[in-house]
This record gives structure tokens, C-alpha cells and sequence, in this order.
């Protein structure tokens, strides 16, 4: 096995929205590395926080609503999050890249495609390549994602909503970035353009030897391209691990396991899904303890009282569940 | 027991909007300065009876500076400013709110019906409505005068006139929105008629925007019939109105600039009042905007 | 229990758009069983809702039949109409835009009796919307909050109350979990399955989502381009399909399990386009790659290729 290098780790990330009164805590305490050339799955429902942790990383956050209370996003060997304005410009974009989920709305409906994969590649170009240049670079990237070069010249709306989503994707990998971050790239789009679409970004990932952190609430589109999996529940990563520990391992979170039993499955003949019962708690109320106990099916008391510490089910695998921790010492002498 | 629950209820709507409302500081002063001048306008009579004082000469005490004597000092003819503009609210009032209404419901009804219906009615129906917004307003409201002849009422109409096309185009851009939401069908597959879903979820809804247009169309009508009493087409001297009041006071804005500027206050404090009270019965009727 | 409640013959609804003659359903045959669901999937710009909102006669037919209980209801007037829909009701898709934001969920579950009069005293009103209330498992609390209060799962058991308020039979279902979160869709899934147990009701479940209509249906129908390529009896249509679409659609899907990892699948090519002055023979020609010259040529009939399976490909016996 080569080396494995990190790539970005984030680390102890509380990231919260101040809204007219009320303080929404949307990321608490958050931390995940992740490796060169991998790609890692963000799974989980709408509000546990999946977005505004890319957009931490994107160093997007909307300024004046949301705070970063703490931590730190290494990547490269530096913390983005003390990065000044100018420095955040410069990697975004050219190191760093975000697919938003709706492809009807991320692109400007007045400008061509070409003009809008263009105008990323001018804002980065380091090398004062020529417009010729660049115009080539746009070329090759649209034939990379599957569309005929000719249609350089069309607005959006003379696109489909699979052939929009591969603009976007060419407009995010035009400057060749290290990381990519993929948020719902597939969730509006219909199944067979969904497979299409996955299946290029996959290849190109291997072409270009990507990092890329996909955010989806889709299990099954983990299974099939992620290698490593974060679950994220009220902010918080409750489990992680390879794919291979989520979806064949033994042992999970409750949640995890809720995850998969709700999900109606293909393969079995049973009429009835396991739900998950009650809902997402208030990110402007958060349980105290175990931020899952009201819904947790296994619930204990200490779960009710303690915040679980994360237990390293394997070197891969983590857990953040009192059901595998020890006992009372060892968690303390972690 | 039950039924002071169900009472409850019904109440329930209005205590809600109403307590929203109190909790808007800048809508209940708005709500304050209003009450005060429409109080002002009610008991004009006891401020100054409209012959012995807002309406009758002394030219010994022309052009005397507030305080001197009266509140507000006295015009040209040695009329008592205050006793002036309380008479003058009557008219101004009467006119804004008079011409709002009037625009309303008739801009009102052809918007929603042409949002509603669509097609060529709606066709028809707007381009109407741009011939008569090409129209400048004033030159309009001065043709309908013409036809009309003077007095308030007429002057009422004809400012509600020249505003028909600003609610027409207000309501029907809010119709057209919501005709289309999913919950006009879901209406619709319950098996409610064209009058259910305009009364119960197409009005309800564009509320919001014709509250505003309301607020502002008051004071614009207000400004409208002050422009139309300046060059002499509206109410007519002596009878005071905040307008006409500006217009005579235009040859002493050296000599008695109080005769400018306490009407244009009046009539600044009126039109922000509403713009207030407005905005804030927007927010207070939208359950969305919770508290 | 075989009792045929509701069927469409031929029913067409076509719309006049600048480019053409959109032919959103297309000759659609359909059975409903009495207490059964029938699943319609297929891509968007189908035709699966246009075909749910004419059935409910919310939009009106092209031609063709609809018979309820055997009666042609396709040719009503308004009043029948509004008779009608007191059997046939719908639950929407999207919970956050079909419920009136001004309105507060008592006045939303109450509204369709108001409307129809089935109910005239206030207070018989109120205990049925609080009956309905518990039925969808709404806490009574809740009668006076406004939808925004209110999270997707729960808006979307307003919507069931709602439907369920005229105490109808047949119901149509037009994607009515495809705006929820996993677990929540999961809890909606189980309580439509309960009523449909308790009260006998029958489905149209209409939705892209094949796993979920495997689920929940009894007799699935796939839809390309206004047409029905294909219907089954559920477990039979995963087990068998027969025509090119519905395979390259069950293998699109995502599986959630790590054993379908890396498994070659079938993508096909291009896209949905949409059906507007379509060309003679088999819709799905253009990106099926079994095409033969013949599937473009005559017209492409349903066939009963196994029992109870209807398939519209004139390959099926040889693929």
C-alpha cells in the first residue's frame, strides 16, 4: 500500500446559526479525516448538518447568520478556517470544489456554458495562459463529462436536468481541484440519469485521481461509490468507518441500523418498515446526552446523562455509543 | 366548558394577529400617530369651529409665528394654523382613504379576476390597465375633474382613477402565483368551486402585498389631491386641506416658513404612519412569521 | 377479493403546447382491485401524475373511460364530478407547498367537509377532525398550529387526514413520500399500509421510486413517455421483468448492500425526452438497445407474456 496521506481532516468543528432570537446548533463537535485519492460519504437526514459542514470547508458559511465556534479544517498543512479572504479565493475553486444538489439553479440562466466554465478558469489562472488556451481547456472538459464540444455556445435551458448537472460537474473539476465536494449531485435527477451520471463521476474521479467527499441521504449510492462513511446525526459524526465496516460489520450505532431498516429494500418480501420513531430533535434544543436517546430503541440511562465518548470498534471502525464502550475507567482513561 | 373553548377559538385568529401586532413597536407608533390625527380630524370642531376660526379673516394677526398666537401661528389671512389643519385632516383623510378604497376594489376585483380567469380576458382586461398607467396620473385625475367638476368626491375619484392599474397589476402578479400552488388543487380535488378557492385561499394569501400597496396608495392619494388642490383643481379655498394649505403658503416661504412646514409634517407624519402600520399588518397576518 | 373498483380503457389526455401535441397519457389501461394498490412508476415527464389527476378527473380526459363501479365518470359535469371526487380523493407530494400556509391544520382537515356538506353540526365537525387526527397519529395539540410549525412527516399526515376527512375509497397517491427524509418516510409508508388494513381503502401509488412502490403495491404499472410499457404483480416484476425499460430501471437503482458493488449495470444511454407528436411503434426505441426496425414501425401493444404480465415489447419473447 502507498502512503496514506491526509488530505483534510477536520477537526472538533461547532459551527451555529443565530436566527432572530433562537441559536440553531448545526454542527457540534465534529471531526473526520480524509485520505488522498478516497472518497468519503456524508450520510444523513435534512438538518443533521451535512451542508454546513462542506460549506465550512468551502468557507461559505453565510457571514452575517453563522458563527464557527471552534475547531479546525486542515488541508495541506493549513487551517482554512484561519485563512484571510483573498488566501479562502484563491483555494476555492482551484483546490477546492462544490457541486451544489440543484443543477437548475447553480447555473447563471444569461451566460453560456462555456462562458461559465470559462470564467473559473480565468479567476485561477496562475499561468497567464492565453484565452485560446483556456477556451481549449473548456473544450476538453465538456467532452470529459460526456458533452459535445459544440455545445459550447448554449444557455442552460437548451440543457436537460442531467446534462445541466454535468456543467456544473465540469465547471468544479475545470481547474483540475484536489478535493471535490459533491453535495446531492444525483438527488434531483431522475434514477436511469442518476446512474449515468455517477457512473462518469466515478470514472473521472479515477482519471484525475480526485479526493471527494460525497454528501447524500442515499444508502444505496454510499454502497456503491464511497470507500469510507461518516454518519452524521444533529451535527455530530455518530459513526465511522470503511464501507465494509458500515454496511457488512457487525457491530453499529442505533441509528446506523435504524438507517438501514427504514429503508425499503428490493430483496425482501416484508410489508412493514422499521421506523425510526419520533423525529430529528430541535437543533435549537438539543437533548442533553446522547443527542439520539429519544429515539434510541436501546436506550440506557447513562445515555440520558453522559455525552458518549467515540469507541474504536476497529482501527477503521468508530462508534460514538455507550452500547460498545467498556466500561466507566477504561472510557476515562481514553 | 366547551364552549368557551370553541369562543376562544374563533377569537383566536384576531387576538393572534393583534398580539403580533402589539409587539411591533414601529407598527403600534404608527397605529398611535394615526389614532391621534384621525382624533385630530374627528374633533376638529372643538380645536377651532370651522367659521368663528379655521375659516375666517383677521388680518390684524396675519402671518403670526407659532406660539405667538395659537399653536401653530396663524396664515396670511390671520387664520389659525392648528384650527387649519385639524379641518384639513377631514378632507385629506376622507380623500386618501377614500380613493384607496375605491382603487381597491375595483383594481382589486379586475387583478384577481385576470389572474384567475387568464387568457384573453386577462389580455384584454391588463392592456387596459397599461393604456391607462401611460397615462400621467395627473393629467388623468385632470380630465376626470374636468368631466366631473370639483368638489371631494370627485377629486376622490378621480385620484382612485389613475391608481386602478397599480392594484390591477398587484393582485393579479399575487394570483397568478398562487393560483398555481399545490394547494389550489388540493382545494380543487376536495371539490371546492372557483368562489371557495378565491375566498378561502386565493384572497387570504395576496393579502400581504395588497396591505402595503394600500399604505402607500393613502399617502400617494393624499400627495395626489394636495398636487391637485396646488394648481387650483381641487378642494377649493376657503376650505381648508392640507394640499391647498402648501399651495397658498408658497408665496410666504420667506417671510412664514411654518405655513410650509407644518402641513408637509402633518402630511409626512400620515404617510409614514401608514407605511408603519402597514408593514407591520403584513407581518402580523402571515402565520408564517411567527411572533 | 377480486372486485375491480376502478378501470381506465383507452384513456388519453393530450396537451396543445407551441411545439405540438404533448401526449402525456397515452392509451393507459388500467385495473384497481378493490383494497389493492397499484404502483405506477416511471421517470418524470411519464405522464404517471398527469395520469392520477385525470383519473380524479382534475384535469379533464382527452378520451377514453373511466369507470368507477362500472360507470363512466369521464363525461360528468361539474356537479357529478364533485359528487365523485367524495369517493375518489389524492394525497399530494410535496407537504410543504400543498397545504395552505393560512390556515391552521384543523381548517385544513375540516375544510373538504365544509365543502361538500357530509357534515353540518360544528361540533360533530370537531370530533371528527379529531378523529381523523388520531386516526393519522396527530396529536390533538396540534389542531391550532399553522403547517410551518410543522415538520414534513407530520404535514404529510395533515394531507392524509385530509384526504381521508370525505371518507373515500380510492385514492390516489402522487409521490407522497418523495419529499421526506428516510425515517420519516418510513413511519408514512407503515400508516398508509395501516388505513389501507382498517379501512379497505384502494391506492393509486404513483412514484419514481422503485423500491418504495415494490413495498407498498400489490400490481405495479411502469409508464414511458404516456404509454404503460409493462404491469405485473409486484414480487413477479422485480423477479421478471420483461421489457428493456423497466430492466434498465430496476438496475439503475442504488442498492444499498455491498454485494451489488462493482456489479456491471445496465445505463442507458440519453434521455427522457418528452412525448410530443411521438413517432409510430415502441416509445422507448431511440435509447433501448435491442431496437429492431420493426419496434419503430407498427404499433406496440400490451401482451400478456406470463400470466397476469402484460408487457408492450415486441422483442419480449426473444430478450
Amino acid at each position: 500500500m502507498s502512503k496514506i496521506h491526509t488530505i483534510l481532516e477536520v477537526k472538533d468543528l461547532r459551527v451555529a446559526y443565530a436566527g432572530s432570537g433562537e441559536r440553531v446548533q448545526a454542527v457540534n463537535g465534529l471531526s473526520f479525516g480524509v485520505q488522498e485519492g478516497e472518497c468519503l460519504g456524508l450520510v444523513g437526514e435534512t438538518g443533521a448538518g451535512k451542508t454546513t459542514v462542506a460549506l465550512s470547508v468551502m468557507g461559505l458559511l453565510p457571514e452575517r447568520t453563522s458563527r464557527i465556534e471552534s475547531g479546525e479544517i486542515i488541508f495541506e498543512g493549513r487551517d482554512l478556517l484561519q485563512c484571510k479572504k483573498k488566501e479562502m479565493q484563491a483555494i476555492r475553486g482551484e483546490k477546492i470544489s462544490m457541486i451544489f444538489q440543484d443543477p437548475m439553479t447553480s447555473l447563471n440562466p444569461v451566460l453560456t456554458i462555456g462562458e461559465q466554465i470559462l470564467e473559473g478558469l480565468e479567476l485561477h489562472n496562475e499561468e497567464k495562459k492565453s484565452r485560446e488556451e483556456l477556451i481549449a481547456r473548456v473544450h476538453e472538459m465538456l467532452e470529459l463529462v460526456g458533452i459535445p464540444a459544440a455545445r459550447y455556445h448554449e444557455y442552460p435551458h437548451q440543457f436537460s436536468g442531467g446534462m445541466k448537472q454535468r456543467v456544473v460537474i465540469a465547471m468544479a473539476l475545470a481547474c483540475s481541484p484536489k478535493l471535490l465536494i459533491a453535495d446531492e449531485p444525483t438527488t434531483a435527477l431522475d434514477v436511469t440519469i442518476q446512474a449515468q451520471v455517477l457512473d462518469m463521476m466515478s470514472q473521472l474521479r479515477e482519471r484525475l485521481g480526485m479526493t471527494m467527499i460525497l454528501i447524500t441521504h442515499d444508502l444505496g449510492i454510499v454502497a456503491e461509490k464511497c470507500d469510507t462513511v461518516a454518519t452524521v446525526y444533529a451535527g455530530e459524526i455518530i459513526e465511522f468507518g470503511t464501507v465494509e465496516d458500515i454496511f457488512s460489520g457487525e457491530a453499529h450505532h442505533p441509528y446506523t441500523k435504524g438507517l438501514f431498516d427504514a429503508l425499503p429494500s428490493l430483496v425482501s418480501t416484508e410489508r412493514r418498515l422499521k421506523s425510526i420513531e419520533g423525529l430529528m430533535p430541535d437543533p435549537t434544543d438539543l437533548p442533553a446526552g446522547c443527542k439520539f436517546h429519544p429515539r434510541c430503541p436501546r436506550c440506557k440511562p447513562i445515555c440520558r446523562e453522559r455525552e458518549p465518548e467515540p469507541v474504536q470498534i476497529s482501527q477503521s471502525h468508530m462508534i460514538k455509543c455507550f452500547l460498545y464502550a467498556q466500561g466507566e475507567e477504561e472510557m476515562g482513561s481514553r | 366548558m366547551k364552549r368557551d373553548r370553541q369562543q376562544g377559538l374563533k377569537q383566536g385568529k384576531f387576538s393572534a394577529v393583534w398580539r403580533r401586532m402589539k409587539k411591533n413597536r414601529t407598527a403600534m407608533a404608527g397605529l398611535v400617530i394615526l389614532i391621534i390625527i384621525i382624533l385630530m380630524a374627528i374633533f376638529a370642531d372643538l380645536i377651532g369651529d370651522y367659521n368663528e376660526v379655521a375659516t375666517k379673516m383677521d388680518i390684524a394677526n396675519r402671518l403670526m409665528a407659532p406660539m405667538k398666537k395659537g399653536l401653530f401661528g396663524t396664515d396670511h389671512y390671520g387664520r389659525d394654523v392648528l384650527a387649519r389643519i385639524a379641518h384639513g385632516a377631514r378632507v385629506s383623510l376622507i380623500i386618501g382613504f377614500g380613493a384607496v378604497l375605491v382603487s381597491l376594489v375595483f383594481g382589486g376585483a379586475i387583478g384577481a379576476t385576470a389572474g384567475f380567469y387568464g387568457g384573453r380576458y386577462d389580455n384584454i382586461v391588463m392592456r387596459c390597465m397599461d393604456i391607462i398607467m401611460a397615462i400621467p396620473s395627473t393629467i388623468l385625475a385632470l380630465a376626470v375633474v374636468a368631466a366631473l367638476g370639483g368638489g371631494i368626491f370627485n377629486l376622490m375619484i378621480a385620484i382612485a382613477v389613475a391608481d386602478i392599474p397599480n392594484y390591477a397589476r398587484v393582485v393579479r402578479s399575487s394570483v397568478l402565483t398562487i393560483r398555481n400552488a399545490d394547494y389550489i388543487e388540493a382545494a380543487n380535488a376536495v371539490g371546492a368551486g372557483t368562489a371557495h378557492v378565491l375566498a378561502r385561499h386565493i384572497i387570504p394569501n395576496v393579502l400581504g402585498p395588497i396591505i402595503v400597496q394600500c399604505t402607500l396608495g393613502i399617502g400617494s392619494s393624499i400627495l395626489n389631491a394636495a398636487g391637485l388642490s396646488y394648481i387650483g383643481l381641487g378642494v377649493q379655498a376657503p376650505r381648508p386641506e392640507w394640499g391647498n394649505m402648501l399651495s397658498e403658503a408658497r408665496e410666504f416661504i420667506q417671510s412664514a416658513p411654518h405655513l410650509i412646514i407644518i402641513p408637509g409634517i402633518f402630511l409626512a407624519l400620515t404617510v409614514l404612519a401608514l407605511n408603519l402600520l402597514g408593514d407591520g399588518l403584513r407581518d402580523a397576518l402571515d402565520p408564517r412569521l411567527k411572533d | 377479493m377480486n372486485e375491480i373498483l376502478l378501470e381506465t380503457r383507452q384513456l388519453k389526455k393530450y396537451f396543445q403546447t407551441p411545439r405540438g401535441l404533448l401526449h402525456a397519457v397515452d392509451d393507459v389501461n388500467l385495473q384497481f382491485r378493490r383494497g389493492k394498490t397499484l404502483g405506477v412508476v416511471g421517470e418524470s415527464g411519464c405522464g404517471k401524475s398527469t395520469l392520477g389527476r385525470t383519473i380524479l378527473k382534475l384535469l379533464e380526459p382527452t378520451s377514453g373511460e373511466i369507470l368507477y363501479k362500472g360507470t363512466d365518470i369521464a363525461g360528468y359535469g361539474r356537479r357529478d364530478t364533485k359528487r365523485m371526487r367524495q369517493h375518489m380523493q389524492m394525497i399530494f407530494q410535496d407537504p410543504y407547498a400543498s397545504l395552505d400556509p393560512r390556515m391552521t391544520v384543523r381548517e385544513i382537515i375540516s375544510e373538504p367537509i365544509y365543502i361538500n356538506k357530509t357534515m353540518t353540526d360544528r361540533r360533530e365537525i370537531e370530533k371528527k377532525v379529531g378523529q381523523l387526527m388520531e386516526t393519522v397519529g396527530l396529536a390533538a395539540r396540534l389542531s391550532n398550529a399553522y403547517p410551518h410549525e410543522l415538520d414534513g412527516g407530520r404535514r404529510q399526515r395533515i394531507g392524509i387526514a385530509k384526504a381521508l376527512a370525505l371518507e373515500p375509497e380510492f385514492i390516489v397517491c402522487d409521490e407522497p413520500v418523495s419529499a421526506l427524509d428516510v425515517s420519516i418516510q418510513a413511519q408514512i409508508l407503515n400508516l398508509m399500509l395501516d388505513l389501507q388494513e382498517e379501512l379497505g381503502l384502494t391506492y393509486m401509488f404513483v412514484t419514481h421510486d422503485l423500491s418504495v412502490v415494490k413495498m407498498i403495491s400489490d400490481e405495479i404499472a411502469v409508464m414511458y413517455l404516456g404509454k404503460c410499457v409493462e404491469r405485473a404483480p409486484s414480487q413477479e416484476l422485480f423477479s421478471h421483468p420483461y421489457h428493456p425499460y423497466t430492466k434498465a430501471l430496476l438496475s439503475a437503482i442504488p442498492v444499498p448492500d455491498l454485494s451489488c458493488r462493482g456489479k456491471k449495470r445496465e445505463v442507458l444511454k440519453g434521455e427522457v425526452v418528452s412525448p410530443i407528436d411521438p413517432a409510430p411503434g415502441c416509445r422507448f426505441a431511440l435509447r433501448c438497445r435491442h431496437c429492431t426496425e420493426r419496434c419503430t414501425q407498427g404499433p406496440v401493444e400490451l401482451l400478456e407474456v406470463a400470466p397476469g404480465h402484460m408487457a408492450a415489447c415486441c422483442r419480449w419473447s426473444e430478450l
